[in-house]
């Protein structure tokens, strides 16, 4: 197996006196999508932030690879009010001293925000505003993406169109994605591995593979492997959490 | 509709009670001119009034002016060093809990003898300054914490930082802060005028003094016409500026 994009090696993570992460080890390959996966407060955003250098393990370590190109997706979408959908999606071109917007454009048009390149973010839906913070990831052109509950405060069905939008982009564009959500159909129809954490301190208690070939769309969400991997992931959740999952 | 009407006769209504009560129990043009006579003194000291109002103003542009700079300084002192805020808060908050009549002849003595000007924007200038300052802190303290983060992982600079977020971020709450100083800005011009008192500043208050000492009661009221008008301007001014610039980004 070829050397990891990213690796972090026996985390522990503390704030203040209380610990969030223990001991937690993981690698993501190029091209990979690796979903975490766990109760509230389980320290899976900690896990992520701690990946992107946004947070300093007490103990143990976070290995990228120097060619690494990261971008990080919060779980609301984070624009600048006072910016164009155009203007946000240039922002890390900007930051950078070369502003590229025929790259925004594109970026927008993966998204499907061709049309609104002008609008500002309070005059979107909610999943508007995160199809462009999708797009401002994507503008740098990352091997690495990083996404903290993204969808989270969507409806069901904008979820699942979001969630086929990472997952074309990530196998088209061989990027690798670290994804964390507490949805057990996002994690099973975005992952090629989900990682079940445990509850605080967070630690890997669990992992479960999903194989498949070709995209995936709604056929995938019929299949066995699917229906397989779901019930996986539900049992180890429920196993993490124990007696309250009731 | 209403909300521009109502106002409007509620205020034609008052101004006949008003005029036909003064000629009813003929009360003397000293006491209480009728609103006719306010008018007429309004039209035959127009002149005198435009002037003055433009003194007045300039000293209180000058201040707010001087109060924007005063606390943009600071606000970003403070959100940059918490042990500046700590140790200079507290003085900002007696500063603004003094009242300014009390400080003002101090400040007379010390600036305005040599320069009643200087002295007027001083005191102006302490009386508007508070409002922005906490707004300005609220604002800055107040960023998106994603944004920080998401500005750290762009590897922007401290410079670009400010540029591209703090200073727009805190856009909403200066402009709020800055409607509020801008009325009290004015209420210091006019109040370090009454202290500095007549024969020195030739501003609006200076104008209402002397007309009060000549018993020109009518002029006293159409000086204070002007002035409550320019507060009223001012403040409808900041207010379309912050729908203009600030408008379009609000229930994000």
């Amino acid at each position: 197996m070829s050397e990891p994009l990213v690796a972090a090696d026996r985390l522990r993570i503390v704030f203040d006196d209380f610990e969030a992460v223990r001991d937690v080890s993981l690698s993501v390959a190029d091209g990979e999508v690796v979903t975490l996966v766990g109760p509230s407060g389980c320290g899976k955003s900690s896990v992520l932030r701690a990946l992107a250098g946004l947070e300093t393990p007490a103990v143990g370590s976070v290995t990228r690879r120097p060619s690494t190109r990261l971008s990080f997706v919060f779980q609301d979408a984070a624009l600048l009010p006072w910016l164009t959908v155009l203007g946000n999606t240039t922002l890390p071109l900007r930051l950078k001293g070369g502003v590229d917007e025929d790259r925004a454009r594109a970026a927008l048009g993966r998204v499907g925000l061709a049309d609104r390149p002008n609008a500002f973010p309070s005059q979107l839906s909610g999943g508007m505003r995160m199809r462009v913070s999708i797009a401002r990831a994507l503008v740098s052109q990352p091997n690495l993406l990083l996404m903290d509950e993204p969808f989270a405060a969507l409806d069901e069905l904008r979820r699942f169109d979001l969630a086929k939008l990472v997952r074309d982009i990530a196998q088209s564009d061989r990027l690798a994605v670290i994804f964390v959500t507490h949805s057990v159909f996002e994690a099973c129809f975005m992952s090629d591995r989900v990682l079940v954490m445990t509850p605080g301190p967070g630690r890997i208690a669990d992992e479960i593979g999903i194989e498949s070939t070709g995209v995936r769309g709604a056929a995938f969400r019929e299949s066995s492997v699917f229906a397989q991997a779901s019930s996986a992931v539900s049992t180890a959740l429920r196993a993490v959490v124990g007696d309250h999952a009731s | 509709m209403t909300k521009i009407i109502a106002p409007i006769v509620s205020a034609i209504v008052l101004l006949i009670i008003w005029e036909w009560a003064v000629d009813l129990l003929n009360v003397k043009d000293f006491i209480l001119p009728a609103p006719s006579a306010i008018g007429q003194a309004l039209q035959v000291s127009v002149a005198d009034l435009a002037v003055a109002a433009w003194h007045t103003l300039k000293i209180t542009w000058i201040s707010l002016a001087v109060a924007i700079a005063l606390s943009l300084f600071l606000a970003l002192a403070f959100s940059a060093a918490r042990i500046l805020e700590l140790t200079f808060y507290p003085y900002a908050v007696v500063l603004q809990v003094t009242p300014i009549i009390a400080v003002a002849p101090l400040i007379m003595i010390w600036v305005g003898l040599d320069n009643v000007d200087l002295a007027l924007v001083i005191i102006a200038t302490l009386v508007a300054f508070f409002p922005l300052l906490t707004t300005l802190i609220q604002g800055l303290r107040g960023i998106d914490k994603n944004l920080k983060d998401l500005f750290r992982l762009y590897g922007a600079s401290r410079w670009q930082t400010f540029v591209h977020l703090q200073l727009p971020a805190a856009m909403p709450a200066f402009l709020s802060g800055l409607k509020i100083s801008a009325g009290l800005a004015l209420i210091g011009a006019v109040v370090a005028e009454f202290v500095a008192g007549s024969g020195t500043a030739s501003g609006l208050a200076w104008t209402m003094l002397e007309a009060s000492n000549r018993l020109q009661t009518a002029k006293v009221f159409a000086a204070l016409f002007v002035l409550s008008g320019l507060g009223v301007i001012q403040y409808y001014l900041l207010a379309w500026l912050e729908e203009k610039l600030t408008g379009h980004w609000v229930g994000r």
